[in-house]
This record gives C-alpha cells, sequence and structure tokens, in this order.
C-alpha cells in the first residue's frame, strides 16, 4: 500500500514506512496514538518553555530574591520535559519524515531549539563565573527570543 | 455547554469572527499565543507549587508569589486567544467533549486558586527558605499542577474527538 512517500532517499522513505511511523499516524487502527503522543509533546512543551521563562525572568532581574541554584530543582523538570519533549518528537517526526525534514519551519525549530539550549548553558556558566550583568542579561533575552522563536516555527510546522 | 451557545453564536458574528475566518494568519497566531500563553501559565505555577509541594523548598517563597500576576497575563492571554478560536467557528466548541471537561476543570482551578490565594497566601509567605509548608497547602499546590496538567492534554485531544 503506497502512503504517499514521494522521497527520492530510500531511508527517509523507509522510517516513514516503518512499523513505528506508521503506529504513530494510527495506520493500524490505533487512532488514539496520534493524540496521545501529541499531547505528550504539548506538555512538554510547556514544561520546558515554562522553567526557561521563569528562569531567564529571573536572570532579567524579576524575583531575584530566589537564589540562582534554588532553580536546580526546576531545571530537573525542565530536563523530564525535555526528554518527554525528545522521545515524542522523534516519534511524531518518524511517521511524516518526508514531510518535515525539508520543512524551513521544522529546520528553523530545529535550529532555535539548539541555540536556546546551548545560552541556557551558557547563562548558567555566566552567573557561576561571575560575568558581567549586561552581558548575561543580553544573553538571556536571546535565548527567550530563541525559545519563543521555536513555538512559533513548532505550530507553523502544522500549517506550512 | 447549549446555554453559551447563544453567546458563542454572537462572538461568531462580531467583528473578530468575521475577521478570524477572512484572514489566514488570526487562527494560527491565536494558537501561538495560547501556546506561550500557558507556557507562562504553567511556568508561574512550577516556581509556585513546586515550592509549595517541597520539591523545590530552597526557593523563596515571597518571591515566588511574585509569579501570581505571570500565572494572571498567561492566563488572560489565554482567555483572549480562546475567544478567539471560539468565535472563528462557534458551532465547534460547545458540543466538544474535551472542550467541556477542559472548562470545567479550567473552573475548578479557579476557584482551587482563589483558595490559595485568599486561605493559603497569608501563611505561606512567612516560609523560611528551605522550610516545608503546611500539609493543606501542599496538597492544593499538588491538585493546582495535575488540574493544568489535564488541561494541556484535554487541550490537545479536542481536535480529535469532534
Amino acid at each position: 500500500m503506497d502512503f504517499g512517500c514521494f522521497e527520492p532517499v530510500g531511508l527517509v522513505c523507509s522510517i516513514e514506512m516503518s512499523p513505528v511511523g506508521q503506529w504513530v499516524y494510527g495506520y493500524y487502527g490505533n487512532f488514539w496514538a496520534y493524540p496521545a503522543i501529541l499531547s505528550a509533546h504539548g506538555l512538554g512543551m510547556m514544561t520546558v518553555m515554562g522553567v526557561v521563562l521563569a528562569f531567564n525572568m529571573r536572570v532579567l532581574g524579576f524575583a531575584n530574591n530566589i537564589s540562582i541554584s534554588a532553580y536546580d530543582r526546576l531545571f530537573m523538570i525542565g530536563w523530564a520535559g525535555f526528554i518527554l519533549n525528545l522521545v515524542s518528537g522523534l516519534l511524531l517526526l518518524s511517521g511524516a519524515l518526508s514531510t518535515f525534514l525539508y520543512q524551513g519551519a521544522f529546520q528553523l525549530k530545529m535550529a532555535m531549539i539548539l541555540l536556546g539550549g546551548i545560552l541556557m548553558k551558557v547563562i548558567m556558566n555566566g552567573i557561576r563565573s561571575g560575568r558581567d550583568e549586561k552581558m548575561t542579561m543580553l544573553i538571556s533575552a536571546v535565548c527567550l527570543a530563541s525559545w519563543t522563536g521555536a513555538i512559533i516555527t513548532g505550530r507553523l510546522m502544522a500549517y506550512l | 455547554m447549549e446555554f453559551l451557545q447563544p453567546t458563542f453564536d454572537w462572538l461568531g458574528a462580531s467583528a473578530l469572527g468575521v475577521a478570524s475566518r477572512d484572514s489566514a494568519w488570526i487562527f494560527v497566531t491565536a494558537e501561538t499565543a495560547h501556546f506561550f500563553g500557558l507556557s507562562l501559565l504553567f511556568g508561574s505555577l512550577l516556581v509556585i507549587d513546586l515550592r509549595v509541594v517541597g520539591f523545590a523548598r530552597f526557593i523563596n517563597m515571597r518571591d515566588a508569589m511574585k509569579f501570581i500576576p505571570i500565572a494572571i497575563v498567561g492566563f488572560a492571554i489565554n482567555l483572549l486567544s480562546g475567544i478567539t478560536f471560539i468565535a472563528s467557528n462557534p458551532e465547534r466548541y460547545g458540543p466538544n467533549i474535551a472542550f467541556q471537561w477542559k472548562m470545567g476543570l479550567v473552573i475548578i482551578a479557579g476557584l482551587n486558586a482563589l483558595w490559595f490565594y485568599f486561605g493559603e497566601h497569608k501563611d505561606l509567605v512567612k516560609l523560611a527558605d528551605g522550610e516545608d509548608a503546611e500539609f493543606r497547602a501542599k496538597v492544593i499546590a499538588a491538585v493546582s499542577l495535575m488540574i493544568w496538567i489535564v488541561v494541556i492534554i484535554l487541550g490537545r485531544f479536542m481536535p480529535f474527538v469532534e
């Protein structure tokens, strides 16, 4: 049966046509799988973005009686959300690989998550090593913009 | 939710409803705003509720409470974007079972938040960093997180149970 994968590169199509890829999009009659994975992806996103927002607002000067080290526990939750989204994201990707792999919105989203993630680490290192506060705040603003961009491009993936 | 249908129909006929159907961008922008608003709300609740529950109990309680206005901003963004969704298609949401449960839970979450603010806030802000909150306050905070997690899941299920 042809599900419409016209990708010339064989590997991409074989992943999309694999049992996992087919299962994700409910081709076995398991219609609950796709909304369930999407829900997990939504929950993980709110968690990651929530922690990113709360942390960067603190870095930018809001609620600054909260010690930076007190955020350690929130970062654990943020990482849990990130892993949830990595797994659910890979599943969602597997069933529509030929659509998303070459889509500008998806590529931009991946780049923004990578940049946003690296900047979180850069900000934390800067705070620990006592880097110039203005510089850290600037990086924090770029970090927030990058994660916000990831949400925007993620939503656009469904439309483009 | 038939009692709300006249309101939904009025929204659908309003300028916002007409504009959201004419423009290709209003709906998707409202969706993006809805995600961002929920991140603000959920992130703020993670700070407050995880502090109260005790998981992140070294967060300064008084400062954690500063996230309450941020949560309200997030909720306001989602109320407005949510109204935009209904205006764009007033027939779609009322009969949707996931929407009905979601709205019910949002109201319960609101009542829970009011209890938190008027019943527990005063005592909680006296907590020193690392100090445990009362059991009752912990229950309220845990319930808050659980309700919003289910709200997020129900929201994502809405297009699939039509």
